[in-house]
């Protein structure tokens, strides 16, 4: 009996070492990234929207191209169940309006105007693209897991908030360049603003806004 | 340790500790410069070519534990063990205790009732939440549809970094198994019928899984406590010896096992995919169920069909059919005579079902047999809309089949399997067959060498020996041999895509001991 206490005893030192915190901190991946890097995501990632997938689907099904192999076939004549959106879903709410969410967040913080202006003329691209695919979608309620159940906005209220999101962005980052590595062009900020800004004023009818935005980004010439 | 002359207590107390490290480095280099295939260097390409990765991970759990064992009057075992473990991914300790009772009711080894032990046990057990999954993280970043092939990788664009889709979950747990198991194991006739029974009642609560997460969160996957699952079912297993003399044995043999593996609750999502295409798991059905397109059908369970007869596809997905099978069985003798060994073990599983993928995608692509015919239309017979549309003419041969979907007869031709009727359709529900079999999975027959035979070669004894293995299976499933598995170890189960088949196998063996 007395062995046995002993050793219980023993053992009971041992009752409650705990482990280092630490080893939690996942050493392959980082936990933040530089804003320039971010920014860059957001970027990039239009090519997802404007060109990938959705562009592909969106011209089956204006007859501008012919789904004829595989899955195609079947997009070709609108057999789509609810799960055959969701990568369009991810492309313009996770990986497009999360991100310049990301960035702007960060933006802010190292009090970064020009920055935060780039993420909210693309954080306005993404709303807008994705309302108009969808019509209602979560606006106020995204990129929040406490929402995983997100209350969906009217298109137009969507559409307002990303004309909001834009005009601000031009305010603050307009006379930029948006020539970076990610994107070759010789136009600044203003002018890609205004040039979305005349697409989705004109989505909304709004034609006479649509023109003045036109005029800013010199798309139109008399 | 002796406590009274009838109890004896036998007891074990520990501390364990584990550290695991891990560390991989790899490079990968492609176009050899050098071409000389005797030497592999990784820098013997352009700098473009070379590529590197490293993987680094370390684990560490503590536990101290307890195990006791009461043996009571010879006849009655109790074990009583616990267990008090930290571990990296979880905050607080976790006691897991287990107890064990076991009561031989009869030792007489002889008479009717020759032995009888009945069991029974309770035991919580506990599975740590792999490393990294509660923090999100940033990373190199791609944009496109990688799923059709055309993306981009920002690492060419002055390089893009996102936040994982994956959230990280601070708040993740231990997953626990909590199970109760009763049981007997009874010997009859003078021990020559042997008999085992068990129940067992599983329940895993707060079940780890990768959930779809709504991509408007900001991240598309998180890690959750969330499924709990139970699992219940009885084994049961014989074996009977027959008959027995100096020259002859009979014996019979045979197990039963039958489970319900249920997803209980699986708060919060409709379905969490598990692998191979369709194999998923969702609320309130069995563990192994399909989830994907499947006919809409009306009030008194019929197919929906369009005006032209064929079926409508429903807009959301739903449950299609399960792999869990209402029982599974084998039965078996072995016969001895004199020289002689034949033995033989038949085996079934029933009421399983199975995704047919590959029988899928061969109606697509016009080579599966059933696409090799061709038909006399009775009437005219509306081709599918949604496929190239049109008619065939009363009396017309055509290439295909006739179909009835409950809404008249129809033309199943290219523009139906090239569609919705192949496997690359928005629909599943015709690839999901029974998958029920029953097999003989052995016979062999073997005999053993005289010694006017073996002595002269100086071998002390010997065999010649021929086996079958899966020559013989009855079962409806389409082109293969059901009992296989896409995903080989993985969790999902009934998926077919291009398996490799079984193997049927004849063995002679001829064995000599010198």
């Amino acid at each position: 009996m007395k062995k046995f206490i002993t050793l219980l005893a023993i053992t009971s030192l041992f009752i409650g070492c705990e482990i280092d915190e630490d080893l939690n901190d996942n050493p392959n991946a980082f936990t933040d990234a530089p804003i320039g890097l971010i920014i860059n995501h957001a970027l990039l990632n239009v090519a997802a929207v404007a060109e990938a997938a959705p562009a592909r689907v969106a011209a089956m099904f204006t007859d501008q191209l012919t789904g004829f192999d595989r899955q195609y076939a079947t997009w070709n004549i609108y057999s789509v169940t609810s799960n055959s959106y969701g990568e369009f879903w991810s492309d313009g709410l996770s990986a497009g309006v999360s991100q310049a969410q990301v960035a702007k967040a960060k933006a802010v913080d190292a009090g970064n105007a020009q920055i935060q202006g780039i993420a909210e003329i693309l954080e306005g691209y993404y709303f807008a693209e994705t309302a108009l695919v969808f019509g209602d979608i979560p606006f106020s309620e995204v990129n929040n897991p406490d929402f995983p159940d997100p209350v969906y906005e009217s298109q137009a209220t969507v559409m307002n908030g990303a004309i909001a999101l834009i005009q601000s962005g031009i305010q603050k980052a307009g006379s930029v360049s948006a020539a970076n590595n990610v994107f070759s062009t010789s136009s600044t900020w203003s002018q890609i603003g205004n040039a979305l800004l005349a697409r989705y004023n004109l989505a909304m009818g709004n034609n006479s806004a649509a023109f003045v935005c036109c005029k800013s980004c010199k798309l139109y010439k008399h | 340790m002796t406590i009274t002359d009838d109890i004896n207590l036998n007891a074990i107390v520990g501390y364990v500790w584990e550290n695991r490290e891990y560390y991989r480095f790899s490079s990968s280099t492609v176009g050899f410069l050098n071409p000389d295939p005797s030497k592999q260097l990784v820098g013997n390409a352009e700098n473009p070519n070379i590529g590197a990765s490293e993987y680094k991970s370390q684990n560490q759990k503590n536990s101290t534990y307890f195990n006791t064992t009461f043996t009571i009057a010879e006849d009655l075992i109790i074990d009583l063990a616990g267990r008090l473990e930290n571990s990296t991914t979880v905050a607080d300790q976790v006691f897991y205790p287990s107890a064990q009772v076991g009561y031989i009711a009869n030792n007489s080894q002889s008479g009717t009732l020759s032995f009888l032990k009945l069991r029974a046990s309770y035991g919580e057990v506990g599975i740590s939440p792999s490393l990294y999954l509660n923090r999100s993280t940033f990373g190199p970043s791609t944009a496109g549809s990688e799923g059709w092939g055309d993306y981009i990788d920002g690492a060419n664009y002055g390089g893009t970094s996102r936040r994982s889709s994956v959230q990280g979950n601070p708040n993740l747990t231990v997953e626990k198994v909590t199970e109760y198991e009763f049981g007997a194991d009874a010997r009859f006739f003078d021990n020559s019928l042997t008999v085992g029974l068990t129940y067992y009642d599983r329940l895993t609560t707060d079940g780890i899984l990768s959930l779809e997460a709504p991509p408007s969160t900001g991240f598309t996957s998180l890690y959750d406590n969330v499924a709990e699952i139970s699992n219940k079912g009885i084994e049961f297993d014989f074996n009977y010896n027959l008959y027995n003399n100096a020259d002859t044995a009979i014996n019979i043999f045979g197990n039963y096992t039958a489970a319900e593996n249920v997803v209980e609750k699986l708060p919060g999502v409709s379905a969490v995919y598990m692998g191979g295409f369709v194999a998923s798991i969702v609320e309130g059905e069995d563990f192994n169920s399909f989830y994907g397109g499947y006919f809409e059908r009306d009030g008194s369970g019929n197919i929906v069909t369009d005006t032209d007869g064929f079926p409508v596809i429903a807009s959301e997905f739903g449950v299609t059919g399960s792999a869990q099978p209402d029982f599974r069985a084998g039965l078996g003798a072995s016969i001895t005579k004199g020289p002689w060994d034949f033995s033989f073990v038949f085996e079934t599983s029933q009421g399983n079902e199975m995704w047919a993928g590959t029988y899928g995608v061969l109606h697509y692509f016009g080579i599966h047999p059933n696409t090799a015919v061709e038909s006399v239309a009775p009437q005219d017979l509306p081709k599918y809309a949604g496929g190239f549309g049109g008619t065939v003419p009363a009396g017309t041969t055509f290439r295909g089949n006739i179909g009835d979907f409950g809404g008249g007869l129809v033309a199943l031709e290219e523009g139906w399997y090239r569609t919705d009727g192949g496997g690359f359709g928005s629909q599943d529900e015709l690839f999901i067959f029974d998958a029920s079999f029953i097999k003989l999975r052995e016979v062999s027959l073997s005999y053993d060498l005289p010694s006017s035979i073996l002595t002269p070669i100086g071998a002390k004894g010997g065999s010649f020996g021929i086996t079958g293995r899966n020559f013989l299976l009855q079962t409806d499933f389409p082109d293969i041999d059901p009992e296989i598995s896409l995903v080989g170890a993985g969790k999902a189960r009934g998926v077919e895509y291009f398996t490799n088949p079984n193997t049927e196998s004849f063995l002679f063996n001829l064995k000599l001991n010198f």
